[in-house]
C-alpha cells in the first residue's frame, strides 16, 4: 500500500502529430496578430523540421517538443518563439 | 494620516507586488483571444479581476470579524510581535524562493497546482469560470497575503467605523491594481508577449521590491504598534 503511494503517476502517452503543430503555430500566429496566410507557410516549414527532429527519438516530451519549435520558429517570428520558449512557465 | 490608514494601504500596495494573479490573468488573456473576439477577452478579464477582488475584500471583512470576536477588536502586542516575524521571515522568504530559478517568471507553487491553474485558464469560457479563476488566484496566494489580511484587518479596527467599510475597498483596490493596469496596458495594444518580457527582466526589482515591502511593513507595525502601544 505504502509502496502505490510513493509510486508517480505516469504521464500520458501522446502519439506525435504534425498536423497538431501546425494547428498549434497557427493559432499561437493569430493570438499574436501574425498575418494567418504567412503563418501556415512557416507552420508547414517547421512543423516538417520538428518531424524530422522527432523522427531521430524514441520518445519525446512536450517541453522538448516546445523547445524545438521555438528553435525552428525563431528565423520567422521572435515573438512567437518566446511563447514556445515560456510555455508552463508563467507562473 | 492616521498610522492604521497608512498600514492599509501599505499592506494593499505590497499585496499588489505579489505575481500570482498577474501571471494567471497573463494565462487566462492568452488563451481567450485564441478563441475569442477581442471584446469578449475583455468580459472574461474584467470578471477575473472582479472574483479576485471580492474575494480579497471578503476576507479581509472575515479577518475583521475574526479579530472582533477572538482579541476584542485589537490584536495585544505579544500577537503583533508574532505577526512581526512572520512578515520579517516572508520577507526572506520572498527574497530566497518566490520565484524559480532560471530566466522565467515561474514562481514557488508546487508544479500540479501551477499546472491546474495553467489547465483551468485555458478551459475558462464563460464570465463565471473568469470569476472563479480569479478567486481561485487569490486563494492560491493565502499563504503569503493571510498575514497581510490579518494585518489590514487588526488595522481596519482602529479606524473610525465610517472608513472601515472604505479601508476594506481601498486594500481589494490596491491589491488588484496591477491587474486593472495590465487590462489597460493590453487594451492600448501590449501583446502578452510584451508583458512577459518586462516581468521577466524586472523579476529581481519586482523581487526586491516585494520582500523589501513586507520587511517596512513589519518594521512600521513595530515601532507604530509595539514600541508605541
Amino acid at each position: 500500500m505504502a509502496k502505490a503511494k510513493t509510486e508517480r503517476k505516469k504521464a500520458k502517452a501522446i502519439t506525435f502529430s504534425k498536423k497538431l503543430i501546425v494547428k498549434d503555430i497557427t493559432l499561437e500566429a493569430k493570438i499574436l496578430g501574425i498575418a494567418s496566410g504567412s503563418a501556415e507557410i512557416f507552420a508547414e516549414k517547421v512543423a516538417e523540421k520538428v518531424a524530422k527532429w522527432a523522427e531521430k527519438r524514441e520518445s519525446v516530451t512536450e517541453d522538448d517538443i516546445n523547445m524545438q519549435i521555438a528553435k525552428e520558429i525563431n528565423r520567422y517570428n521572435k515573438d512567437l518563439a518566446f511563447v514556445y520558449k515560456n510555455r508552463g512557465k508563467i507562473i | 494620516m492616521k498610522p492604521e490608514m497608512f498600514t492599509v494601504i501599505l499592506a494593499g500596495l505590497v499585496h499588489a507586488t505579489l505575481q500570482l494573479g498577474v501571471g494567471t490573468l497573463l494565462l487566462l488573456y492568452h488563451a481567450s483571444l485564441g478563441k475569442h473576439i477581442k471584446k469578449r477577452t475583455r468580459e472574461l478579464v474584467t470578471n477575473y479581476i472582479l472574483g479576485n477582488g471580492l474575494l480579497t475584500a471578503m476576507a479581509v471583512a472575515a479577518a475583521c470579524f475574526g479579530i472582533f470576536v477572538t482579541c476584542n477588536g485589537e490584536m495585544n502586542p505579544a500577537m503583533l510581535t508574532i505577526v512581526v516575524g512572520i512578515l520579517l521571515a516572508l520577507a526572506v522568504s520572498i527574497w530566497a524562493f518566490y520565484y524559480r530559478l532560471g530566466k522565467s517568471t515561474e514562481l514557488w507553487l508546487p508544479k500540479s497546482i501551477s499546472r491546474y491553474i495553467n489547465r483551468r485558464a485555458k478551459l475558462t469560457e464563460s464570465n463565471t469560470e473568469a470569476f472563479g479563476l480569479g478567486m481561485l488566484a487569490c486563494f492560491a496566494e493565502v499563504p503569503f497575503t493571510l498575514i497581510l489580511i490579518v494585518v489590514t484587518a487588526n488595522s481596519i479596527l482602529g479606524l473610525p467605523q465610517a472608513l472601515q467599510i472604505l479601508a476594506v475597498a481601498l486594500y481589494a483596490i490596491l491589491s488588484v491594481l496591477p491587474l486593472i493596469v495590465l487590462r489597460i496596458a493590453a487594451r492600448k495594444g501590449q501583446t502578452v508577449v510584451d508583458i512577459q518580457k518586462w516581468r521577466i527582466s524586472n523579476k529581481n526589482f519586482i523581487r526586491i521590491i516585494s520582500g523589501t515591502g513586507f520587511a517596512v511593513l513589519a518594521a512600521f507595525l513595530l515601532v507604530f504598534k509595539i514600541l508605541g502601544a
